[in-house]
């Protein structure tokens, strides 16, 4: 009896420290952009919801590797506004939201990918309505994410993170980039974003640059 | 905050207005003819995307300078919606093709509310870069042109939408600061 309880005791503190490094897990949100009705942009051969999932769920299990936890928005071909995207996150409270996305531009010489945080602003501006004072207080979280994700991208410039009012970003109380990964409208573009080994190549660098961001002392150790 | 909801108001009005279901408008219609002809010209300056490298592009148009200034903005719209001619091929397109205007509506305090169609919509490429495009050239070609014009609502029949096409905030109205 006196071996046993301190064994018991050894064996529940184990489980507790276990459930608790589990649950301090961070959360990521994985949003595949459009999909259902809104196809998001078409080209031959190349429907933009479906890249979207499929990088999703390629990125998934990388992060998880990391040591984050992982939801995604939408599972499969489903209808999804971005206010009810929103919702979600704003339910879910996860460390961050990343949207991902494939784009599309007038020129066909556009290149790269782009990545967009919300408008930084103050965050006691009287005329302000509150949701968008609340979504400010995470503008700072969100530009350092897209910058993390910037440097895995490899993107230079002097703006590689460029703020801008979207949908996805009204009301929301989490820090969140939306990713638009290459241009469509670029043949070689377009040709990538087709390819499986590239894409497979963009998860490993996405999962870098949030890991980066989310895990600050793994980067560090990796370093 | 008074300005506020008069403004909220008007647009309420305005989307009640648009929501009864009007056609396409085109210029010359025997409905609404845009101008008469015997109007004196003036010369418009539009906005487009560059089609060599990032940015934009301006090319300029002559309208008719009716006494209706709303009319001259539904002129600056479809002549915006034509896009460059196969002369200027330093410009490109920002709307898809068979693009159309429902209505536009200028509230005399620096708004302008285009209704689109939906099928205008739909015949845009996507993309959050393409959908900036569109809204800075049909914003900065309203705005320079008519000083009446700071910030644009837009709607899609008649309906304040929550996005173009899935990316930017269109719950408010957008000045060029906000792209």
């Amino acid at each position: 009896m006196r071996r046993t309880l301190p064994a018991f005791a050894g064996l529940g503190l184990a489980l507790w420290g276990l459930a608790a490094g589990l649950a301090a897990r961070p959360l990521i949100l994985l949003d595949a952009g459009h999909g259902g009705a809104d196809k998001g942009v078409q080209a031959p051969g190349f429907s933009e919801s479906e890249f979207s999932l499929d990088l999703a769920k390629r990125l998934a299990p990388l992060l998880e590797a990391k040591g984050l936890d992982v939801q995604l928005t939408r599972e499969d071909d489903q209808d999804l506004s971005p206010s009810a995207r929103v919702a979600l996150a704003d339910d879910l409270r996860p460390a961050a939201l990343v949207s991902l996305h494939a784009n599309a531009a007038f020129q066909a010489t556009a290149r790269g990918a782009r990545i967009f945080v919300p408008a930084e602003g103050p965050v006691d501006e009287p005329a302000a309505p509150l949701w968008e004072q609340a979504a400010r207080l995470q503008a700072p979280a969100s530009k350092a994410l897209g910058l993390s994700l910037a440097r895995a991208l490899g993107l230079g410039g002097p703006k590689p993170v460029q703020s801008l009012k979207l949908a996805l970003f009204r009301g929301l109380a989490v820090p969140a980039c939306v990713v638009e990964c290459e241009f469509t409208s670029h043949p070689q573009g377009l040709a990538d974003l087709k390819d499986p080994a590239w894409r497979a190549a963009l998860a490993q660098k996405l999962a870098s640059g949030i890991g980066a961001w989310a895990l600050p002392a793994e980067a560090a150790h990796a370093r | 905050m008074r300005a506020r909801a008069l403004g909220l108001g008007l647009l309420a009005v305005l989307c009640c207005v648009t929501a009864c279901g009007r056609k396409a408008a085109a210029p010359g219609s025997a409905h609404s003819p845009l101008y008469t002809g015997q109007e004196p010209k003036r010369t418009v300056r539009l906005t487009l995307p560059g089609s060599q490298q990032a940015g934009f592009v301006y090319v300029d148009r002559q309208i008719y300078a009716t006494a209706s200034v709303v009319n001259q903005g539904k002129q600056i719209l479809l002549a915006l919606m034509a896009g460059p001619t196969p002369k200027e091929a330093q410009a490109t397109p920002c709307f898809g093709p068979a693009a159309a205007y429902l209505e536009l509506y200028l509230d005399g305090k620096g708004l302008a509310v285009v209704d689109l169609p939906q099928a205008t919509v739909d015949a845009l490429p996507g993309g959050t870069s393409a959908e900036v495009a569109t809204l800075y050239c049909l914003i900065r070609s309203l705005g320079q042109n008519l000083p009446q014009v700071g910030r644009v609502q837009l709607l899609i029949d008649g309906q304040v939408p929550e996005s173009l096409r899935g990316h930017l905030d269109l719950q408010d109205p957008l000045s060029l600061n906000d792209l």
